[in-house]
This record gives structure tokens, sequence and C-alpha cells, in this order.
């Protein structure tokens, strides 16, 4: 898998409905210009899975399933203190 | 051209020149650089000076075989990459400029001056000298005439004199196993020799010397800096009697008196042998991925570690026996050929406003008989050229600031003594460098690092990947060696803070100052919130009274309370374990005013989870009421004490399906104009979002109308809680109900019981610790069935003043808006889908106020008077 650093460009919330497909959302690769697409389960947390459109990441590509990202991990989670 | 840039420039010239070897070997132009700052093209030079360090790097980088191809490589990935193979921190040091400098050139606004240029070039220099000095043949691809055992040592001591400001004169390789060596440095006006004249014994330095017919002796320089370096310890006369004769691995006594350093730093050290309990866990050079690679006992592990190298986190619970085992590991440097010159180093010991670089120097100074500014530096040379073994005991004891940034900042400084031969050894509490599932699996819950680590690792300019041969020791006795110790002293069996307790209360009453206890607690639970954990003993009188000197004499054999305490220097003591001290600091924080004064203190893990053994009992009600107060909050890295100003109670329960039905009910009769919030958007509708509920009849079923609301979003939640004449809590307030006064983990406590919340690891039927383990179960569909369950279903979900159900079923939104982001409100909690360990009630996250979920709820609070 290749590491890549990207920012998020769109997400589209889904009505899930029964399906459980609740969100997807598209990365940009900020180096070699590529969309990826990723449903929230990629994000890396043990909490709330929820991205913002501009929200820089980090993410990992599969040259076996191209177009996919996955292992999204967030670059700019706020301080502790400003949760309060 | 002026003249003094044409004389500089010659001068710089001439010092290239020494490097042809390593130009025509590596086919470079060393003249290009000087060429470009002759015609005034600074920035050209720059550039040049670049290429050629690059091509340096890339030279050193396949010699070293570092892991990839360093082909298309940028100059800061070549220097990442080979700087675990570099031990001379000049050189790091010269690098990093010229990256720099390399930087500044590539920028458009940035004008590359004179000045500049020639700097380039004279770091340029530097680094060509050491690798040339050094007698490196990674750089000049000639045939090895030395033996490498021999060139290794000789590369040694090469570096060694260049790192204490020598320059190298003269140096003639006359057997495969004969080296002399010439160094000069300049001190002023004086000029100071260093000979040394390396061989395998003596009888090989007289062949040597008959076939040369003597020349060599026959300088004039001062006889006590003239070295004869051997194998072995041999009695020498003759034609070596100006020389200082020492074994080649007794050649660092000439610099330090280890033996004087060890009786500075083992005195605490118990005679009794306790084996302990341990895994080590192995880095992959790929992944970094940690694995369990030996189960043994930790002695034996930590001695292999010595022998072997490499760098070693020890990380264990308080009492595990940490410091023993690095201070019999240092001692035992005493009777083993194998890094028999060790250092240890009490990191409590660091004055909050010290580098570790001074810290180093004004513990080391004593005794190394080199200038004192040249003690980190030689330290440090020693450290990464892997000659020395350092224990750094306590590394999470010395974080000035104990948040996730501040222990990482202390990493950055300790990382540079870290090296592809360094063997450092260090040991914590709590792990700050593992962000690993294999670890996270042995950490404690509390202690669990995230990719946000990663991500400030990099911030200090450290590549979490690129940390060399890292590798964990985790101790895991079930009895810890410090509760054996204090079962056996208080005959009691209790849990560690119970021990620790009743030794304090023995020891005090034994001395007949049980009184003066209150006065302890605060004296000293208010320093280590302070950052101070060593005192002297005048002021122990001050505040304790002369009572605790026997017959009124200010000394350690008289101090009454020593028995909890040891030694630091003649007129300072420390407790002989900080869990005293931090207990003290618990008991301290029981008092509502001291939780008050102490706000802004440092708070450890340790001491918030005394704080809740001691004061578990302390708060038990059922009214819900939030009193005001200071409230320990935060997770466990980044632990703070907030006030809270105002009174209010909160809903026992989260707002439920048939309750937000109702709301719906009044604004369908009367619109919702009178509760909405000012700014909610135009056409916004209250009703929930239908199209995402994962149960379609969720708000039509009468069996779903105690379950939790969800899918509706923030400002749908504003306006119910003002219909019903209250509000939403904020983050504070919610964090401070779910935790009471002594800062649990989990409403009900600090034990983890899966059977008290609805959490992912239910449905798996397992614990899921990590992210991997979460997501197999995801893709397996075991979490397919997971939903909110009734409030109040878990009766032991409940915090200590009656709040029900805070943690997992849903997530709760608050009104604290994130900082800087109004659009971003804080949730609380965790849901059912999510692990555990996300269910903490520090646990947070934030959401879009106009965005729904069906893992989101919220409930309400009542402002009273």
């Amino acid at each position: 898998m290749n590491q890549r650093l990207g920012h998020i460009i769109e997400h589209r919330a889904h009505g899930a409905g029964p399906s459980g497909r609740a969100a997807t959302y598209l990365v940009h690769d900020d180096e070699t210009g590529e969309d990826f697409g990723f449903a929230y389960t990629a994000i890396v947390t043990e909490g709330f899975r929820h991205l913002r459109k501009g929200e820089r990441v980090r993410f990992l590509t599969d040259p076996g399933r191209p177009g996919h990202a996955f292992y999204i991990v967030q670059l700019d989670l706020p301080e502790v203190e400003a949760y309060y | 051209m002026t003249v003094e840039l044409d004389s500089r420039l010659r001068h710089l010239k001439d010092e290239l020149d020494d490097h042809s070897r390593v130009a025509h070997h590596l086919g470079l132009d060393l003249e290009r650089p000087i060429r470009s700052l002759g015609d005034g093209y600074p920035e050209n030079a720059v550039s040049w000076v670049g290429k050629i360090t690059e091509r340096i790097l890339k030279q050193l980088w396949r010699h070293h075989q570092v892991q990839g191809d360093p082909a298309g490589k940028s100059l800061s990935e070549l220097i990442r990459g080979c700087r675990p193979h570099i031990s001379s921190g000049s050189v790091l040091e010269a690098l990093h400029d010229i990256q720099t400098l390399r930087n500044r050139s590539a920028h458009d606004g940035y004008t590359i001056a004179e000045e500049d240029g020639l700097t380039a070039v004279r770091r340029l220099v530097q680094v060509l000298t050491w690798f040339s000095t050094t007698g490196s043949q990674a750089l000049t691809g000639e045939v090895p005439r030395l033996t490498p055992e021999v060139a290794a040592k000789v590369e040694f001591l090469a570096g060694l004199y260049l790192t204490l400001g020598f320059q190298s004169v003269k140096r003639f390789e006359l057997t495969p196993h004969t080296v002399y060596q010439l160094f000069s440095r300049e001190i002023g006006l004086r000029t100071e020799y260093v000979e040394l004249l390396m061989s395998r014994d003596v009888d090989e330095v007289h062949q040597v010397l008959d076939s040369t017919g003597g020349e060599l002796l026959r300088t004039r320089l001062p006889k006590l800096t003239r070295f004869l370096v051997l194998e072995s310890d041999e009695v020498v006369t003759g034609a070596f009697e100006d020389y200082r004769v020492v074994a080649y691995s007794r050649f660092m006594d000439t610099l330090v008196d280890i033996e004087a350093h060890l009786q500075a730093v083992t005195l605490s050290m118990p005679g009794e042998f306790v084996p302990l309990a341990a895994e080590l866990l192995t880095a992959g050079q790929q992944s970094a991925d940690m694995s369990v690679s030996r189960i043994g006992d930790a002695h034996q592990l930590l001695d292999e570690v010595a022998r072997s190298s490499g760098n070693l986190l020890l990380v264990g619970r308080s009492g595990s026996g940490k410091t023993v085992l690095l201070q019999r590991l240092v001692a035992a440097g005493r009777d083993d050929d194998a890094r028999r010159y060790r250092f240890y180093f009490d990191m409590s010991l660091k004055r909050p406003d010290e580098t570790f670089p001074e810290f180093v120097s004004r513990t080391l100074a004593p005794f190394m008989s080199v200038d004192s500014s040249h003690v980190f530096d030689v330290f440090h040379y020693f450290a990464r050229s892997g000659s020395i073994l350092c224990a750094l005991d306590g590394v999470d004891e010395a974080v000035a600031d104990n948040t996730q940034a501040g222990f990482l900042e202390l990493f950055g400084e300790l990382a540079q003594v870290l090296s592809a031969n360094s063997t450092i050894i260090m040991s914590s509490r709590v792990s700050f460098l593992e962000d690993s599932p294999h670890v996270r699996r042995l950490m404690d819950g509390t202690t669990l690092m995230s990719e946000r680590l990663v991500q400030q690792l990099h911030a200090q300019g450290i590549d979490p990947l690129s940390v060399p041969r890292f590798s964990a020791l985790r101790l895991h006795e079930e009895i810890s060696p410090l509760e054996r110790q204090l079962t056996a002293v208080t005959g009691l069996e209790q849990s560690l803070p119970d021990l620790l307790w009743a030794r304090l209360i023995s020891v005090f009453s034994d001395a007949s100052l049980i009184t003066r206890l209150p006065r302890a607690v605060e004296l000293f639970g208010t320093a280590v919130l302070e950052g101070r954990t060593t005192f002297s003993l005048a002021e122990i009188c001050n505040t304790l009274g002369i009572g605790c000197f026997d017959q009124g004499v200010i000394s350690w054999e008289n101090y009454q309370l020593n028995p909890l305490f040891r030694r630091i220097g003649a007129e300072r003591v420390a407790f002989s374990h900080l869990a005293y001290q931090e207990l003290l600091a618990a008991e301290h924080l029981r008092s509502p005013d001291a939780r008050q004064a102490a706000a802004g203190g440092r708070l450890t893990e340790q001491i918030r989870a005394l704080l809740h053994h001691r004061a578990k009992d302390d708060l038990d009600r059922d009214d819900r009421v939030l009193t005001a107060g200071t409230y320990l909050v935060g997770p466990s890295h980044h632990l703070m004490l907030r006030a809270i100003t105002q009174p209010v109670r909160f809903d026992r329960y989260p707002v439920t399906v048939g309750e937000y039905n109702a709301f719906l009910a009044a604004v369908d009769q009367h619109g919702s104009a009178q509760w909405d919030h000012p700014e909610t958007p135009a056409g916004h509708s209250h009703r929930p979002w239908q199209e995402r509920l994962r149960l379609q009849d969720y708000y039509l079923n009468p069996a779903y109308s105690d379950h939790p609301a969800v899918c509706v979003d923030w400002w749908s939640a504003f306006a119910y809680a003002r219909f019903t004449g209250k509000r939403l809590p904020t983050s504070l307030e919610w964090e401070a109900a779910a935790r009471g006064t002594d800062g649990r983990l989990f409403p009900w406590g600090d034990d983890i019981d899966l059977d008290a919340a609805n959490c992912a690891d239910a449905y798996a039927g397992h614990a899921l610790v990590t992210y991997e383990a979460w997501l197999a179960e995801h893709e397996r569909g075991s979490l397919r069935h997971a939903l909110p369950e009734k409030v109040g279903t878990h009766p032991r979900n409940r915090s200590p003043i009656g709040v029900r159900h805070m943690v997992g079923n849903v997530w709760e939104l608050t009104s604290t808006t994130l900082n800087g982001h109004d659009d971003m409100v804080v949730i609380c909690g965790g849901a059912f889908d999510n692990p555990y360990r996300a269910m903490q009630a520090s646990s947070k996250g934030f959401y879009q106020r106009h965005r729904s979920s069906n893992v989101v709820g919220f409930r309400c609070v009542e402002d009273l008077d």
C-alpha cells in the first residue's frame, strides 16, 4: 500500500436506512491530484467517525483496488482543551 | 571579488582539496561551489553544496544498507535515513544547516547572501572532514588496510577527538593492526596535541618502530597527551616510558571516572534479587508494528539487550521494579566486558527549566575530565556510537507539562542520543512511544496512544518509523515488587494504594508525628503538583516542625521520616518512591479548596487513579445535581482541573423517543419559533431524518418510546431543551457529572465492565482493542445488529450523582462549540457502535450542528440557583 497526504473534498451523507450505508467521502491527493473514495468505516479512530470538507488526512491506497482509500488518519484534530 | 573573500575562498578550497579521494571516488566536483561564490552566485554555491551532500548521503545510505532506494530521495529524506548511522552531533548539525540553506535558496522570496554560501561550504567541509578523519571507507571506496576490528576502534577514537574540538594532523596506517594518529586543537594562543599509537601489543609496536627507525617517537610533544593503546593491559617500559599505556577497553577511563559515577547513583539499590516476569516487544523494520518476541525474566532480557545493543523502553506500573532493574543493569557493567561504561540518570532530578543536555552536563561533570562545555558532546558521541549503555530512569517524571505534547517535547530532546548503534534504556510508567495494536493490548487502557502521537513525533522532528531499533519491555507482575515489599513490612494484604497509605501512617505514628500528617499532605501534595519532588531538610523542618528530627538535629540520620525517603546529595531528600508523594497529592485533592487552588497544576494519571481510590466513596448521591466546584476532567494524557461555577440538575436519562414525539406534537400545534435558536436555518424541520433511521419505525413503534431520540440535529436538540424549560449541558458539565469529584474513568468507577454499557465489544463477543479488530468485526457483519437500547438498561451505568446511561448507547450533544469552529459542537460519551475504549467519561468528538445520526442523541440540564 502507498501512503499519501490529501484533503477531504466531498462528504455525501446518505440516508442510511436499514442498509447501514451511512456516509461516503472523497479525498484529494495533494501531490498527484488524484481523487479516492472511501466509506466512513475507513476513518481510523476509536471514537466518532466524521470528517469535515477541507480537513487534511493521511491515507493509504492499494494498486489492487484503484480509486479506493483506506486507513484515513485525521491530521487536524483539535487540541484537548478545544473540547472544553 | 573582495580580497577578504578571495582569501577565505582559497582557504576553503585548500580544505576541500584534502578530500580529493572522496571527490574522486564519488565523482564530485568540489570546486563548483567555490567557483560559484567567486563568480558572485552564492545561491548556486548553496545549490551545489546541496547536490554534493545528497551524493554523499546516498553513498552512506547504500553503505549502511538503509531500507529502500536512495535514488530520487530528497535531501531531508536522505538525512533522516542516514541519521541513525551518524554518531557525530556536529555532523548532524552541519547537515541540518545545509538543508536549511538549501531550502532557503530554493525559496523565491529569500535572498542568499555571500555569507550563506560560505557557511554552506564550511558545513560541507565539516561533513567531509568527519568521514575522512574517522577513516571510514564508506566515502573513499578504498580497499581497507586495517582489519575491520581495528578500523572500528580507530574510527571511534578519531571521532572522540574531533568531538573534543581537535583536528587530525597526521595519520599513518603502519600495519593492519597498528595506527598512528596525531590531533591538535588551538585554545587561545595555546596548541594542544594528542598522539595515539594503537596496536595489538607492544611487541608489534617494537617491530613497526624498528622498521621505521623509531622516527615516530621523536616528536617533542607534552608527555601526558601521548597514548599507547593496546588490545589488553601490559606493563611497558623502555621506549614508551613517556606514553600513557592503556588497554583499548579501558580508554574511556582517561575521560570518565565511571566507578565514582556508579557509587553516586546506585546508593538506593536493595540487595535482594527478585525475578520479574516481562514481555519483550520488538518493532518490525517496515511497519513498525510491535509484537511479542520474547517472554522471560526482565533482568535476563535487559542483560541481553545490553550485550547486543538496541534501544528499549521499559514500561511497568508504579512499583513494578523498574528502578531496581536499571540500577542493577548499570552496576553490572563493573564486571562485564560488554559495555562496561554504563550511565544511570534519575530523570526525576531533571529540573523543569533545564534541557536534557544541561541535565546530563550537571550530572556527569564531576566524573569527567573534559571541559564542562564538552561534557554533553562527549556523552552524546559515546551514546550514538554505541560505546556505552545509558539508563534514563523515569522519563515520565521529567515531563514539565504533563500532556502528550509535553511527553513528546521531552522525547524529542532524548531522541538526539538515539542511533542505530546506541543502547539507551528508558523507563516510564506510561508509554508515549508505542502506537501499536500489539502494545495497546498489553498496556493499561488509559495509556493508549493514537495516530495523533505519530503526528506529534513528526512535529518534533522525529520520524516514528526511523526511531532506531526501539523495542519495549513490559513488566507484568500480578503483584509488583513494591507491593511485596510493603506487604512484608506492614503485614497487610491489600491493594498498592492501601499499602502505601498504611506504610505512611505507620512511619508517622512510629515517629509520634501523626498529628503532622495533614501538614505533610499539604506540603508534599502541593509540591508534586508543582513538579517538585526533592526537598531540603531545612524546608521540611520549617513546614513540619523540628519534631521531625530526633534530638532537634537537622540531619538525614536524625530525620524520623527517613524510612519513606532517599537522600539526594548532602542536604536534600526525595520520597523513596514517587508513589508516596503522589498519594499525598491525591489525598490533598480530596479537599474542594485544594482542587480549586491546584487548577493548572501538574496532574498525572497516577495521581488521578490514587485520587479515585481514596475518594471514590466521597460522593454518592441520587439527586443528579452537579454542584459548583472544581472537577478533574480530560483524557489521561491531558488531565485538567476545571471550575463549575453554577449548579445544574441533570436529566436522569437521555431524551427518549416518547419525549421527543411529545415535542413534535407541540411543534405541530404551536410551531417552534418560541423555542428555536436564533440562528436556526430557515426552513429547518425538527422531524428526525427518516431516511437515515436504521429502524424505519423507530419514532412510530411504541416499543421504542423509551429508547434515546436519535437522528435529530443540534438545532432540534436545542429547541427541545427550551421546550422543556431546560438547556443542553456544556461538555465540561457533562464530563464533571459523569466523573464526580474523584475523576473516575467511567461513571461507575475505574474498572472495566463490559456489562455496564451498550458498546461494539458486546456485539462482537470480545474486546475490540484495535481499529483493525473493530473493522474486521464490522466487515464480518456482527455490528450490523448494533442498535440503541432503552435508556437505563444497564443499572451500573450510573454516575456518582445518579445520572444514568452516560457512556455507550448514544453520543450526547452538548452546548459547547469547538474552539474556533462555531458550526462544530462537542459530543460526549461514545455510542453502541464504538469499542469500549471510546466510552470513557472523557471521550469526546465533534459534529456539525446541521447533521444528524443514528448514534447521536442528547439530554438536558436545568439551571439551579
